[in-house]
């Protein structure tokens, strides 16, 4: 494989999992590639944090089927990869795709559960992962794009392992201090026709007049709120 | 015009429940009058609480303000302006204000308008966050009676206006 003009998903299908998300990140960098069309083309860089996890995990239980996709190499086809968790089986594995690494092995896919709990203490069905609707099946699930979505099967990765896949590809979400109500040092939009409701906040006021007026406030109030614990001295 | 007992007003940064953010009285509060601008070609407007400072020229509102009011900021000279941080560069537009009256909540109350002046300048500040209101908008025809210990303030037209 020509690691100069892979695509993010034919970086995938061979590389061991500790050196996936940096051999992605620069294939995603390469994004003028040809190959990096489609529903799978970059867009913009992705940060998944271990915060999504609960929500992958519910997702992934709720569907029960994820397919993987690998790009081919040699050609520019998707290849489906498909599997029965709770049987073991490999479903979709067309011919020619024989190589694919042992991290996607059922018996790995078969830890994925919510909160430690086996998959195979499930009832019914099947679970199949997917990447291959990562960009557009699960981009629609969940509104992400559809980079977001390579990362969400890394962090699948990491379900399955019980391991944290390292290197600088994929980075988690920053650790944020804003919270819930904390307005320090922003501007705050309230509506005054709805009893003065926050409807938006920001560091800059034209966004969140912008903001507020596409929520339907024709003229938002606008107050800036300080710093905390600073002194006004105008 | 009379602007009477017009209270202070806390805008609180510690504030968690929304409606707390903006609150009557507090040991925090200032004077802050509600005011509406408006630009008078675009009729874009927004309400913002500016800060009464007996030390500023003029009307200064933040330069990202232009946007929302519908101002191109560059269509006029820049001008070299002091504030507490130092020199910095102001954009003079024109604009409409209507002072507003103030709710039991501390909020703007939109439907009182107390004094309007259909026509003065406003000054798009460059890295200015608040909004402020100076002697240079309509204070300077006026009489300011600052009660601190009520936390009130009154605003009268002067005799001599």
């Amino acid at each position: 494989m020509s690691s100069s003009r892979c695509h993010p998903f034919a970086a995938w299908y061979r590389v061991s999992m500790l050196s996936l998300p940096e051999r992605c990140a620069r294939a995603i960098r390469r994004s003028a590639h040809p190959a990096a069309s489609g529903p799978f083309r970059p867009q913009r860089q992705w940060v998944i944090g271990r915060k999504d996890l609960p929500r992958i995990r519910r997702m992934m239980k709720a569907e029960r089927q994820v397919v993987v996709h690998s790009r081919s190499t040699h050609s520019d086809t998707l290849i489906p990869h498909e599997w029965h968790i709770k049987t073991g089986e490999n479903t979709g594995n067309p011919a020619g795709t024989q190589g694919y690494s042992p991290l996607y092995r059922p018996s790995n896919l078969a830890d994925i559960g919510t909160d430690g709990e086996e998959t195979n203490s499930m009832d019914g069905g099947s679970l199949r992962l997917t990447t291959r609707h990562i960009g557009g099946h699960i981009r629609g699930l969940l509104g992400w794009a559809s980079m977001k979505a390579l990362a969400l099967f890394r962090i699948g990765l990491e379900i399955c392992t019980g391991k944290r896949p390292r290197g600088r590809g994929m980075r988690t979400a920053p650790k944020t201090k804003e919270r819930p109500g904390d307005y320090a040092g922003q501007y705050v939009a309230f509506d005054p026709s709805a009893n003065n409701t926050i409807v938006a906040h920001g560091a800059k006021s034209n966004r969140v007049a912008a903001k507020a007026r596409r929520a339907g406030v024709e003229v938002p109030v606008i107050v800036y709120v300080p710093e905390k614990d600073t002194a006004s001295l105008y | 015009m009379p602007i009477r007992d017009y209270p202070f007003i806390t805008v609180d940064p510690r504030a968690t429940n929304p409606h707390e953010v903006v609150q009557l009285g507090g040991p925090y509060a200032r004077p802050y009058l509600w005011v509406r601008i408006r630009n008078p070609a675009t009729h874009d407007a927004m309400i913002v609480s500016a800060a009464v400072d007996t030390g500023a020229d003029a009307l200064a509102v933040p330069d990202t303000d232009a946007k929302t009011l519908g101002h191109r900021l560059e269509a006029t000279p820049p001008r070299n302006i002091r504030t507490a941080k130092g020199l910095t560069k102001a954009y003079p537009h024109t604009a409409a204000i209507e002072v507003l009256g103030a709710l039991p909540t501390g909020h703007a109350d939109e439907s009182r308008a107390l004094y309007s002046i259909p026509e003065t300048t406003i000054w798009f500040t460059v890295g200015q966050k608040a909004h402020l209101i100076g002697q240079g908008s309509f204070l300077s025809l006026c009489v300011l009676k600052i009660n601190y210990p009520e936390k009130t303030f009154s605003i009268c037209l002067s005799d001599h206006s």
